[in-house]
């Protein structure tokens, strides 16, 4: 068991300033087996009503609007989290993760592709393929979107932390192993990180296909969905015209016991 | 009878005078047209009708209880009732609504099913369609008009009043409301092709005419906004945007159509969304294959109406079937709609068989196979004022509040050319009031 | 029945189908007596130059034949100040309020909008063709006022005299005139106080305090005048 201490702050600045904005949060940790929230804590400017909710997979969501005129919206959550090993238990997964969705689909390429890294268990096809992405894209910034598809992932072979996760759910899927997409934090000092759940006999487990491993401990976990698409960390609405910049810098840190 | 058919200019003119059009855009520009009127009702004798009638309540009802289903337990997928390929693929299911419980546990208040009647006088369904139906409005106005133009005509025949529709409307919107609010009508905007419908229908229910921009979500509850801060506010939306333009930081971000978190608002039950989220997942042509086993299933009855003849090339036997009969069959895209992605084998080219063919084998989910069902004609007085036959579907609309009821009436929709199956407004045809007669 | 609340966009558009209600109908007036005036006027005066004039169409010099621009005043619907424009610009805005004007009201507004369209093919010079316009107006407004209730009636009938204010200073009426229906102007005021604006209507009581005044400045009153009543409501 570990303590982590989490830090992620997100912020939009806006020019000229916008007046009513409606937005949408996923930057709170579920509460769940290998993650246990001890202590949370969201701020935002400007100050406004927060309502928390949960979306359809069952992620923690906060919502609200702003209807004054503002230049900048910015959330801090932080926290205290007691993190076990990384397994999340469940009877049947929903047959969902096994399909394409918006972002993940398949091409005849992909399926030979996923066909060949089929192994005994869902597990060790997982792994296998979570190797084989780790090895075949070529990490770099700035060359794909936040819309950008596994197929072109596949095909131009680079990106970042999104589109390894992205193609690695298409193969897995393709091989008939159940996958699914989650945004969250990892330790260390940066943005935020995103990675895989497969799922085989009872259980959920997570890989990271950026740094080619199986995860274990030092992940905060704070959305999952069938894509990128479903886990937005912040998503706001507004009707005039403006220019945003969006920064996001996260912090998580292990602290002795 | 003979006087409706004589006064034609009339009928014209009053439909003209109440601005009974429906919108196009050709070449980008948006242009009104008016929806061409036949002023020779459909007639369905009043024990006809009672079977209709017990067989759309029977399907609707199975329709409702699947959708619940599908968005709690999938007891039906995991009875192996339906293959999963069926709900999950489909592109009209939408996980954001999982576990969403709708008021009244109600998720197609508002059906619109498509029938024909074949030659032997049997009716077939076509088409459900649980998300937005439209077309309610037209025999609606049809009715107030030709009752103008020729009182005599229904003196002598009686027939159901139909205008009581927008009574069955507020009802059901009053039910699922349960006074938490007021009732409005969210239209995309008058550029909407069915403006006139919801404008009409506002008009008619007494709800408030929302556009986008007129409703607000605070503390998790919908308000309509009035001049000057002014709020009151929503119990009921009987929307006419579609899902994905419905909420932008839920769907489609880019919508200037929906109102923001109005998912949160609706997850939660503090306001009812008519007809529900996420209905595709039942309505499209892929589904419609099993909405007979969905009655058997849930309600442990009989349908009482049957489906079209349907091949899934899904299922292995089907495949073969429709490989070898294409020629014979209707091709359909289960993702397309308003009669497009539809080819008849009998008017295909050997070459473009084969293609077809191709593609089936490629994607067997994505298509249907259907028999040509020869369905009967009724006759329209065409534009030399001679009788004339058209083939001819029926648009019933069953409405769902505290109790399932079909409306006495429908759209009946006729294909613009003589030759053509295709009855879709958007394709040029015109409609026919439907006269369920009283006895 | 419950007072319906009215949103800020149908607001608008009830004031501006008030507005172009009575701008079509002022327009059918004031044509009818630019038409009845030219049977007098002399060879070589330009005709109507004075109708077109106070509508604020620019005429280029004295000489050219303004029964050309009379006929785009009339029928041409890219016209700006055109009957024609005004009465697509009066559907424009009828046909988004139909649950609150009913579609009886509305159909009025829709018959006057396919009559000048089918009319405008032609182009008949004689303004008595015209007359059902007028006579459909007349029956808007009729209409509106036997089934509109509450605070949209008040918003319809607020850019009723808002635009019969503007016209009858456009064309230069008496005080009498002016006053009596800034008179009911402020009657509407006591009803929805929200809606008016303070200072300009505080600007428009100071051009109209005096009778005396008033008719012997009017000319010069005039801009200041129109653009106090654009700015009288916060609509």
């Amino acid at each position: 068991m570990d303590l982590l201490e989490y830090r992620l702050e997100t912020e939009s600045r806006f020019a000229p300033p916008i007046a009513y904005h409606a937005f949408k949060l996923r930057c709170t940790p579920a509460d769940n087996e290998f993650q246990h929230v001890l202590m949370h804590r969201n701020s935002i400017s400007p100050e406004c009503t927060l309502i928390e909710a949960s979306d359809g997979f069952g992620n923690r969501i906060h919502y609200g609007s702003i209807a004054d005129e503002h230049t900048s919206f910015r959330i801090v959550s932080e926290g205290r989290i007691e993190c076990h090993h990384y397994a999340i238990h469940e009877p049947q997964p929903n047959s969902l993760f096994l399909f394409q969705s918006p972002l993940i689909g398949c091409t005849d390429e992909m399926r030979e592709t996923a066909r060949e890294l089929i192994r005994p268990t869902a597990q060790e096809t997982a792994t296998e393929i979570m190797h084989w992405v780790n090895r075949h894209v070529e990490y770099s910034k700035c060359v794909t979107v936040n819309s950008t598809s596994a197929q072109w992932v596949f095909d131009n072979r680079k990106g970042v932390c999104q589109d390894y996760a992205h193609l690695m759910i298409a193969l897995c899927r393709a091989a008939g192993v159940h996958a699914r997409y989650v945004a969250g934090l990892v330790e260390g000092e940066g943005e935020s990180h995103a990675w895989v759940e497969a799922y085989d006999d009872g259980r959920w487990t997570a890989f990271d296909p950026t740094y080619g491993k199986a995860i274990s401990i030092g992940y905060v976990k704070l959305a999952h969905g069938r894509d990128v698409s479903d886990c937005a960390l912040n998503r706001g609405r507004f009707y005039q015209w403006t220019t945003e910049t969006f920064s996001v810098k996260s912090v998580v840190k292990k602290i002795d016991l | 009878m003979k006087e409706l058919l004589t006064s034609r200019d009339t009928v014209n003119r009053w439909m003209e005078r109440y601005g009974v059009r429906f919108g196009i855009y050709k070449n980008g520009v948006f242009k009104e047209q008016l929806f061409p009127f036949d002023a020779i009702p459909r007639q369905i004798p009043a024990a006809e009708w009672a079977m209709l009638e017990k067989g759309l309540v029977q399907r609707v009802k199975a329709l409702n209880a699947f959708l619940y289903d599908i968005y709690h337990e999938k007891q039906i997928v995991k009875d192996g009732v339906i293959p999963k390929e069926f709900t999950y693929e489909s592109k009209g299911y939408m996980p954001e609504c999982e576990g969403i419980t709708p008021a009244q546990k109600i998720y197609a208040h508002i059906a619109g099913i498509d029938l024909v009647q074949a030659k032997n006088g049997k009716w077939l369904i076509l088409e459900d369609n649980l998300r937005i139906p439209s077309g309610a409005s037209y025999p609606m106005i049809a009715r107030t008009v030709t009752r103008k133009a020729s009182p005599q005509t229904f003196r002598d025949t009686l027939v159901h009043d139909n205008r009581g529709y927008s009574d069955l409307l507020r009802e059901m919107m009053d039910y699922v409301n349960g006074q938490r609010g007021i009732n409005v009508i969210l239209t995309p905007g008058r550029y909407n092709s069915a403006f006139f419908e919801h404008s009409y229908l506002a008009e008619k229910t007494g709800a408030t005419l929302a556009f986008p921009g007129d409703l607000i979500v605070e503390n998790g509850m919908v308000y309509y906004t009035g001049l000057y801060k002014d709020k009151v506010r929503v119990g009921a939306i009987y929307r006419r945007v579609s899902d994905e333009y419905l909420d932008p930081l839920a769907f489609e971000p880019e919508s200037l159509l929906g109102v923001p978190n109005l998912m949160e608002a609706y997850r939660c039950g503090t306001v009812a969304v008519i007809n529900a989220l996420g209905n595709g997942v039942a309505d499209d042509k892929g589904i419609y294959y099993f909405v007979p086993k969905m009655i058997r299933y849930y309600l442990n009855e009989e349908p009482i109406l049957e489906n079209a003849p349907t091949y899934l090339p899904f299922f292995k036997e089907d495949y073969e079937y429709i490989l070898a009969n294409i020629d014979k069959l209707v091709i359909k895209d289960v993702a397309e709609a308003g009669g497009y992605g539809v080819m008849f084998g009998k008017d295909m080219t050997k070459e473009r068989l084969e293609e077809v063919r191709q593609l089936i084998v490629k994607e067997p989910r994505r298509w249907i196979a259907q028999e040509v069902v020869d369905f009967i004609d009724l006759d329209i007085i065409d534009e030399s004022g001679k009788p004339s036959p058209r083939k001819c579907d029926l648009r019933a609309f069953v409405v769902t509040g505290e109790t399932t009821k079909v409306w006495k009436s429908g759209l009946t929709r006729f294909s613009r050319n003589p030759n053509s199956f295709v009855v879709n407004s958007s394709q040029g045809g015109g409609f026919k009031d439907t006269w369920v007669l009283c006895e | 029945m419950e007072k319906k609340i009215i949103s800020a966009t149908t607001a608008n558009q009830l004031f501006w189908l008030g507005r172009y209600a009575e701008r079509g109908y002022q327009m059918m007036h004031l044509m009818r007596k630019a038409y009845d005036e030219i049977m007098d006027v002399p060879v070589g005066v330009s005709p109507y130059s004075d109708f077109l004039d106070k509508m604020g169409v620019y005429l280029s010099n004295g000489n050219m034949d303004t029964s050309y621009q009379m006929m785009d005043q009339i029928y041409d619907a890219n016209t700006v100040t055109s009957l024609h424009n005004i009465i697509e610009r009066m559907m424009d805005n009828a046909i988004v309020l139909r649950s609150y004007i009913y579609s009886e009201s509305m159909s009025y507004i829709d018959m006057c909008r396919d009559f000048l369209r089918r009319k405008a093919e032609v182009k008949e010079m004689n303004i008595t063709e015209l007359q059902p316009i007028t006579d459909w107006l007349l029956a808007f407004w009729g209409s509106v006022r036997e089934r509109v209730s509450g605070n949209a009636y008040t918003i319809l009938e607020t850019g009723r005299l808002v635009e019969h204010l503007d016209m009858n200073i456009r064309f230069e009426y008496k005080h009498h005139r002016i006053d009596e229906t800034w008179g009911r102007l402020k009657a509407l005021m006591t009803i929805e106080p929200e809606m008016f604006d303070r200072v300009q209507t505080g600007r428009f009581e100071m051009y109209t305090a005096t009778e005396e005044a008033f008719d012997k400045n009017i000319k010069k009153y005039k801009r200041e005048m129109i653009s106090a009543l654009n700015g009288l409501v916060r609509v």
